[in-house]
Order: C-alpha cells, then structure tokens, then sequence
C-alpha cells in the first residue's frame, strides 16, 4: 500500500515536472530525451531498492539464500528497467503531442542519434565493466554478500546514467 | 574527440530557399532537426547520403553546399 502510494506519488511529481520540462523551447526533444530517460531510471532505481530493502530487511537469510536473493534482485531489475522506459516514451509522447499540437516520435533515430546510441552505449560498457571488475574483486576478498551485491546493483545504476548522460553530451557538442 | 573538417553551407542556403527552416530541412531529408543543428555548427559530418539528400533540396552539387578544409600536416 505504501508502494503504491509511492510510486503514484513519484509519477504525478514525474508527469506534472515533465509537462513543464517539455514546454521549454530551448531544448529540442532529441536532447529531451536523454534527460527524461534519465529521471526514470533513477526514479525507477529508487523505488525499486525501496521495496527491495524493505523485503531484504523482513527476512532472515543465510549465505546461501542471500546469494539467490541478491540475484533474483538483479535479474528482475532489468525487466523492470525495460518496462519503465517503455511507459516513459509513452507518457512523453502523449504528453508532448498534447502540448505542441503534432505528431511525436521519440523513439525516431536518425544517422547522428544511432552514432550518438553507439558511444553512449559504449561509455555504459566501459563503466559496466569497472563495476564488475570490482564485484568480482568484492567476491575474491571474501566482502560481505550485501556489499558485493550492491556493488553490481549500483553498477548497473551508474552505468545506465553514465549511458544518458553521454547521450545528452554527444548531442549538444557533436560528434 | 576528433575534429571535424567539414563544414557546410546550408544556413545561408536555407536563407536564400524561401527562408527554410531547419525543421523543414530536417523532415525534407527525413532526420531530427538536432542533425540539422549539429551538421550547420561543424560538429557532424554526415553521411555520403545525407549530404547528397541535402545538396538535392537546395537544386546544388555537393561542392556548393558542403566545404572539406583539413588542417596544415593533417591528410
């Protein structure tokens, strides 16, 4: 219940900053994009480690069930990554085609955005990797299954932003 | 980041085609306009094919539209 409230909190803050954002005329929507792909995944991220610490702090786990926990975390976090940008873009475009009137396609991806999604995409496996370099590492030196965990949990987060933040950079300065 | 030695024509071009604007171009050649944006600053070199599409909207050889200027001791 409490996640429920939450989370429509969260999206009627998202809805209400977005139908603002998107008003703004000096941002053109290719580079809108980035920044709203941005703010889901952190929302998204936020909510998620939420109801995820909650369950983890209810339970009483040994090694072994930790181990299954930690990676069933992980494996449904990406699901839920992939549904998340999928409602964005929707929100997006039918808020932005409300405001402007015309037909939206966020999703377009010309020449210059698919270069621009190749180094983004890039820049997530460069980071991604250090993570898990470092997740291993967390394993080798026997860390807390908690740390190691979070460790690659977090990894993904910084990487997706990492991932975003590139894209919004190639934008504005080119490539 | 490398630097790009192409450079373009196409504000003036638009200037002189009736005013165009860049969205106009943009959908002409069917890219975002942050293409367009991007290739008139200097900070994409389009493809072979986007710089033919653009040279046929404004009736122009390639030449006449788009200028490759390399640096001194640069190939």
């Amino acid at each position: 219940m409490t996640l429920c409230i939450l989370l429509l909190t969260l999206y009627q803050l998202y809805y209400t900053s977005s139908k603002k954002f998107l008003e703004m005329e000096k941002l053109s929507l290719a580079e809108k994009r980035p920044i709203f792909s941005l703010l889901t995944t952190i929302i998204t991220f936020a909510a998620y480690y939420w109801y995820v610490t909650e369950l983890y702090i209810e339970k009483t786990l040994t090694v072994q069930t930790e181990i299954e926990f930690w990676s069933a975390v992980i494996l449904i976090l990406i699901p839920v990554f992939v549904v998340s940008k999928i409602i964005l873009m929707i929100i997006l475009t039918i808020i932005n085609t409300i405001i402007t009137g015309e037909e939206t396609r966020f999703d377009k991806l010309d020449e210059f955005g698919k270069l621009i999604d190749i180094k983004a995409t890039r820049n997530f496996y460069h980071v991604f990797i250090v993570g898990f370099l470092a997740f291993l590492s967390s394993l080798a030196f026997s860390f807390n299954v908690f740390i190691s965990f979070n460790i690659i949990l977090f990894t993904i987060l910084v990487s997706a932003i990492i991932a975003d933040l590139s894209e919004f950079y190639y934008m504005r300065s080119g490539v | 980041m490398s630097k790009n030695f192409i450079s373009s024509n196409i504000r003036v071009l638009r200037f002189h085609n009736n005013e165009m604007t860049q969205q106009q171009l943009a959908d002409a050649v069917d890219v975002t306009r942050q293409t367009i944006v991007a290739i008139e600053k200097g900070k994409y070199s389009p493809s072979l094919e986007l710089a033919f599409k653009i040279a046929r909207i404004f009736d122009k050889k390639l030449e006449e539209v788009f200028n490759y200027e390399p640096l001194e001791g640069s190939k």
